[in-house]
């Protein structure tokens, strides 16, 4: 019967903490925070701010709570999928940069401020980033400065700099440090040309030595003279400085992966087809397309109404992906950066604040299209962890087989010997029947490569 | 104030500092933007 789990990721906050019950989650709001929760609502900031499609809405419910300190229990919409920032691309990190900002500006006229601006409170909802901590906000008190602001940029503002001066890569340093990137470490690896800025030299360089110069050093805040007009400057000056920051110039190994392949035209559409039957069989609601790319055939599921999670290693593919999504409005697509080999792992106290990627998958069907070799030969995995891998994300398996005499996989092999004496057809086939069902078997006109149909024993 | 995550002393000071730089830049920004109406006022009437 009780079954309640209080997610770990939450408990920084005392104003209240996420739970699951019976496989749905519900919000505890404690009543240190009822009078903020109460103002939220009756402010009308909540209602501008679902309007607006900017905070993810929720119903107050009467189920029984946690502790005793509960005020009320809320139920939130669920997303369908939880990622961190370090899983998003250059123009999702800024997305969600800018969303908090306009959540921000949004409360103070309202009476009201954002408490925290955690990039972990942002998600993807139908594509767009949202606000999920419903307990975020508030009442604002005279002469108080943002006590997030340190928060907005360690967490959002120095990643995008980083990513537009030196490399997109440079994202994945939100997984080492779980609070954003430290503003001293920052400047450290910015080019002196980046001082220039006059918003990089207040926001990361100047903050980093205030920061270092009032490290011990306490505030009396009643000498700070700090009223609504100053709060709106500084987010209208972070909104500048992060609208103006862009990643030309970065190219990539799999940008022009399609125009460079090795198949036809009619083998392309043959490969689309098949898969669009195969989706077409299993139905799904949930998929997962592994090496996406730019996700032209996580499309195909999404056209169908099935929710996608197209995930790919390359930063510049995801960031493509999300563009297009975006130009089209497409609602059921979440790119996302991931590297398979390397997934992202369980960060935070006791590795449970964040979970793992595996974790957090759990669809209906995967989908792994000229995949298999890079993960076999290039990364040297035998066949039989793949499948063991594989089964643990989805029920179905859509997956592509490769053969030796492929062009691209004699590419794979050009500079390296050839120990993958059992990189077969047959051998792949017994391998992933441990773990799967073969219910289809397609070869791709003008091609060797065979699509494969498997179900999860 | 009683928060739950540190804001950091120097983040705090730095916050009254911009206030205090850019209020003076949207000062003179207000101006500036008078001055030019000005001038595009007078090229208005030159042209007419």
């Amino acid at each position: 019967m009780n079954e309640d789990k209080i997610l770990k990721s939450s408990f920084r906050d005392n104003s209240g903490f996420v739970f699951k019950r019976n496989n749905t989650i519900f919000r505890q709001v404690n009543l240190s925070y009822e009078e903020n929760f109460k103002h939220l609502i009756s402010s009308g900031l909540y209602s501008k701010l679902i309007e607006l499609g900017l905070l993810i809405p929720h119903e107050e419910t009467q189920e029984r709570p946690i502790s005793s300190e509960a005020f009320i229990i809320i139920k939130p919409v669920e997303i369908p999928f939880i990622s961190y920032p370090y899983e998003w691309s250059f123009s999702q990190l800024k997305d969600a940069a800018l969303t908090t900002l306009k959540i921000q500006s949004i409360a103070l006229d309202y009476g009201m401020h954002l408490k925290d601006a955690s990039a972990y409170n942002i998600q993807f909802y139908n594509l767009n980033p949202v606000l999920i901590d419903s307990l975020s906000f508030e009442i604002n008190k005279e002469n108080q400065p943002w006590e997030a602001y340190r928060q907005f940029c360690q967490h959002f503002l120095a990643p995008l700099v980083l990513m537009s001066y030196r490399d997109v890569k440079m994202n994945q340093l939100l997984r080492v440090f779980l609070d954003g990137i430290p503003l001293d470490f920052v400047v450290k690896l910015l080019p002196f040309k980046a001082k220039f800025s006059f918003n990089l030299f207040i926001h990361l360089f100047l903050h980093a030595k205030m920061q270092k110069n009032y490290e011990d050093k306490g505030i009396n805040t009643r000498k700070i003279k700090y009223n609504l007009s100053d709060a709106k400057i500084i987010i209208d000056n972070l909104r500048s400085a992060i609208k103006g920051l862009e990643i030309k110039g970065q190219s990539s190994e799999w940008i022009n992966y399609y125009s460079f392949s090795n198949y036809s035209d009619e083998a392309f559409e043959d490969k689309k087809s098949i898969v669009e039957k195969y989706i077409d069989l299993v139905k799904p609601s949930t998929a997962i397309d592994l090496g996406a790319n730019n996700g032209v055939f996580s499309r195909i599921a999404c056209k169908k109404g099935v929710f996608t999670i197209s995930c790919d290693y390359d930063p510049l593919a995801i960031e493509l992906n999300y563009l297009q999504a975006k130009k089209t409005k497409e609602k059921l697509i979440l790119p996302l950066i991931i590297d398979l080999t390397n997934p992202s792992p369980a960060i935070g106290w006791d590795n449970s604040e964040r979970f793992t990627f595996n974790q957090r998958v759990n669809t209906d069907i995967v989908i792994a299209l000229a995949l298999i070799h890079h993960l076999a030969i290039s990364n040297n995995l035998p066949f039989s962890y793949i499948g063991e891998y594989l089964k643990n994300l989805g029920q179905y398996l859509i997956i592509e087989f490769i053969p030796k005499s492929d062009s691209q996989v004699k590419k794979l092999l050009l500079n390296r010997k050839d120990i993958f004496i059992e990189y077969s057809e047959e051998y792949f086939e017994k391998e992933f029947n441990k773990f799967f069902r073969i219910e289809s078997k397609y070869k791709v006109t003008q091609s060797d490569r065979i699509i494969y149909l498997m179900k999860k024993i | 104030m009683v928060l739950y995550i540190d804001p950091g002393t120097g983040s705090i000071i730095l916050q009254g500092i911009i206030a205090g730089v850019l209020g003076v830049l949207f000062f003179i920004k207000g101006y500036w933007v008078k001055i030019k109406r000005m001038f595009s006022k007078k090229e208005d009437t030159l042209n007419e």
